[in-house]
């Protein structure tokens, strides 16, 4: 290769254009990670239970998702229910396959995370008179919240980075911004170095800040 | 572990934001390349091409790479009597981005020459005219360029099409994709009302939909020359091809190629104005 | 005004369902090559990191970190544009692909490797020390084998991992599973048949394996 003259001005200049990027990346993990955690509860209630009609399903979806990669699930939500008339946008695509994605994964976090509280725990309220949902709401998610919250806090910073791979349908996230400033300037090198700086930057921000909020919630024993 | 931890992710941050602050290092310009001595020496030709843009280069059913810049590959490579190597570019940006890392030798991607996209590479001279083209769902009611206003307009990063979009229809809503191919299937499937490609493709994809759903509009617009793409610094490779374009129009081989891929006369390289 | 050639596939014929063959193998090829490699790298990552030399484990730490902080399609981008600049040599796609898995994999079995050596007592350690068995001759008799007991089950997940990790090779066009289905995607507009197949076929390669990590963790349970 000829000698190359690293130019890192030209993609500073256009770093607005990165950071609207960014947001969009962070929005979108942030509502993922919330949605995500809903449908992995209810998936990890319905692993749990008793009922065939709801185990099964739930364990479908799980090893459905787990054994797939993303890129597929989002090309096909995107492109492959479009072709039979279910028409979704690209942002919803990709919220949708993220929070599918995500969710068979945090199904499988959260229900460790129950499985975890001894059954003590489940026959001493049940003994106070608790029904299921009370039981569940009250004494087991309180405490196996503090089991997940690691690899919770873990798998938000999966879905940051693996949200780099919805700018391959069409949303403007960190990942695509990156691309379009390659398209203009021509420096591959430089842009790649700074977006992949500014994940990191955002991943360890991140993560640094959910560990202090851990220690800070969980502070009693 | 968490202090040290915590620490020790600092630092990483601190190094690789050192590392992309780097100022220019003062490397030499690109220094002056023979990327003909290099070919003919190696035996083989690498060519850079589309594998998602019929005509120029796709897959056909046996899902070979095929189409009009494979065919002048092919040629080229056989009037140099060395191997051909095709690899398919996956976007736009990357034809310029293959060729600066020196991975191909030669871009033959309907590459549209404009001066921008010069300031990094070198372009040969035309050997084919093209203009722009909007292609549509009947569904979207366009008629003309100004009706893409307020429409979702899919375009591909880095193309002219984009570039193109942000002039002509800056109130649309642009849609990007990494390659022509996702964007036109999400006009097809109603994702985005229209699609700004070269005018030649819009024509042929706007043929071939089973559903005929496709519309296209009938006046090209802006002629503009495809060339190929070769790197800076690289004349005699550049005045090689510029000699064998010429040749490729000379003898009526140009045409030819034009009307077994498009059914019609090519538009005239040279312009009289 | 112009009309060309039409070229309309209404149906995946036997070619596509080659295609998708020679898809199918080079992601086993991307995949069996990145884990050789990875399981290589790992290893001395993870011994590196579970060492208490700073000079060995403070890189060591340092590389899992950025690795596992940035996503695997930048990676893939700065190994295929950037480390040909930096070290002067070509990186062809394939290689570049096993590179990006290969670093990813390794980051996040170092770990592994790392909790899988840490596993072992230092009573072990102390005793071997005492029967005058030296650095490598523990290694390779006392820890490793019983390490690798650990490791095995995750190591299975990390194969799972790679295949699915296969699939952001596509961008640079190499003809894995996931960029072959992109062709047919192309060529006939047919989203839902050609990604629905694709999606069963990483299934039918990822879940026996995860069947086999379940069944290997059961048998290899360290007992106390």
């Amino acid at each position: 290769m000829p000698g190359y003259v690293f130019q890192f001005r030209l993609v500073f200049q256009e770093l607005p254009l990165l950071l609207g990027g960014a947001l969009t990346t962070v929005h979108l993990s942030v509502l993922t990670l919330l949605l995500s955690l809903a449908v992995g509860t209810l998936g990890a209630v319905c692993r749990l239970s008793r009922h065939a009609w709801l185990r099964r399903p739930a364990t479908w979806y799980v090893e459905a998702i787990r054994n797939t990669p993303l890129l597929v699930q989002l090309f096909f939500i995107y492109f492959g229910l479009g072709q039979i008339n279910v028409d979704v946008p690209n942002y919803v695509a990709a919220l949708a396959g993220l929070v599918l994605n995500n969710g068979a994964y945090l199904t499988e976090i959260v229900r460790a995370g129950i499985e975890a509280i001894p059954k003590s725990q489940h026959d001493a309220s049940v003994s106070l008179g608790m029904s299921y949902v009370q039981r569940m709401r009250h004494v087991i998610f309180p405490q196996a919240f503090r089991v997940i919250y690691p690899p919770l806090a873990n798998q938000f910073i999966g879905i940051i980075l693996f949200s780099s791979l919805v700018s391959v349908i069409a949303v403007e996230d960190l990942a695509l911004r990156g691309k379009m400033i390659i398209s203009r300037s021509f420096r591959s090198f430089e842009t790649y170095i700074v977006v992949t700086a500014m994940y990191v930057v955002m991943t360890v921000t991140i993560s640094a800040a959910l560990k202090l909020l851990g220690r800070r919630l969980f502070r009693h024993a | 572990m968490s202090r040290k931890g915590t620490r020790g992710r600092v630092g990483i941050l601190v190094a690789l934001l050192a590392l992309a602050l780097w100022p220019a290092a003062g490397g030499a310009q690109q220094a002056p390349q023979d990327t003909l001595q290099a070919v003919l020496r190696r035996g083989e030709l690498i060519v850079g091409t589309f594998d998602f843009f019929p005509p120029w280069g796709y897959r056909d059913a046996q899902n070979n790479l095929v189409g009009m810049d494979v065919d002048i590959a092919k040629d080229l490579a056989e009037q140099m009597k060395v191997k051909l190597t095709l690899v398919p570019v996956p976007t736009a940006p990357d034809r310029i981005n293959f060729l600066v890392a020196g991975k191909i030798d030669v871009a033959i991607s309907n590459f549209t020459a404009t001066v921008e996209r010069s300031k990094t590479i070198t372009f040969t001279d035309p050997y084919v005219i093209d203009g722009f083209g909007v292609i549509f769902n009947k569904a979207a009611k366009i008629k003309d360029w100004p009706d893409l206003n307020g429409k979702k307009v899919a375009v591909t990063v880095g193309s002219t099409g984009e570039i193109l979009l942000s002039q002509k229809a800056p109130k649309a809503q642009a849609l990007r994709f990494d390659q022509a191919s996702a964007a036109l299937l999400a006009v097809q499937q109603g994702k985005a009302d229209a699609q700004i490609e070269d005018y030649t493709y819009t024509v042929y994809h706007a043929g071939r939909d089973p559903k005929k759903s496709l519309g296209f509009i009938e006046k090209p617009f802006d002629l503009n020359p495809y060339a190929f793409g070769v790197r800076k610094g690289d004349q005699e490779w550049l005045n090689f091809l510029n000699f064998y374009i010429y040749k490729l129009h000379q003898s009526g081989k140009m045409k030819e190629l034009y009307r077994k891929w498009f059914n019609a006369e090519p538009f005239r390289v040279s312009p009289s104005w | 005004m112009t009309s060309v050639p039409n070229f309309v596939q209404d149906q995946l014929n036997r070619w596509d369902a080659l295609l998708l063959a020679v898809g199918l193998w080079n992601t086993v090829r991307l995949c069996a090559v990145g884990l050789l490699i990875g399981l290589g790298i790992a290893l001395v990552v993870g011994l590196a990191r579970a060492s208490r030399r700073p000079w060995l484990w403070v890189p060591a730490a340092a590389y899992i970190e950025v690795i596992r902080d940035s996503p695997i399609l930048m990676q893939l981008y700065v190994i295929f544009f950037a480390l040909p600049i930096l070290l002067k040599v070509e990186i062809p796609v394939f290689w570049a692909g096993v590179a990006a898995l290969v670093v990813n994999g390794s980051a996040f079995m170092a770990e592994i490797v790392r909790a899988g050596v840490q596993s072992v007592g230092r009573d072990q350690w102390e005793a071997a020390r005492s029967l005058g068995m030296s650095y490598l001759q523990i290694m390779r008799w006392v820890v490793l084998p019983q390490a690798v007991r650990v490791m095995i089950p995750p190591g299975v997940g990390l194969l799972i991992g790679l295949v699915k990790d296969s699939s952001v090779v596509s961008v640079l066009s190499y003809v894995e599973l996931t960029r072959a289905g992109q062709i047919l995607m192309e060529k006939t507009f047919l989203s839902f048949q050609v990604f629905g197949l694709v999606a069963a076929l990483y299934f039918a390669i990822c879940y026996p394996l995860s069947r086999l990590a379940r069944y290997s963790e059961r048998r290899l349970a360290v007992g106390g």
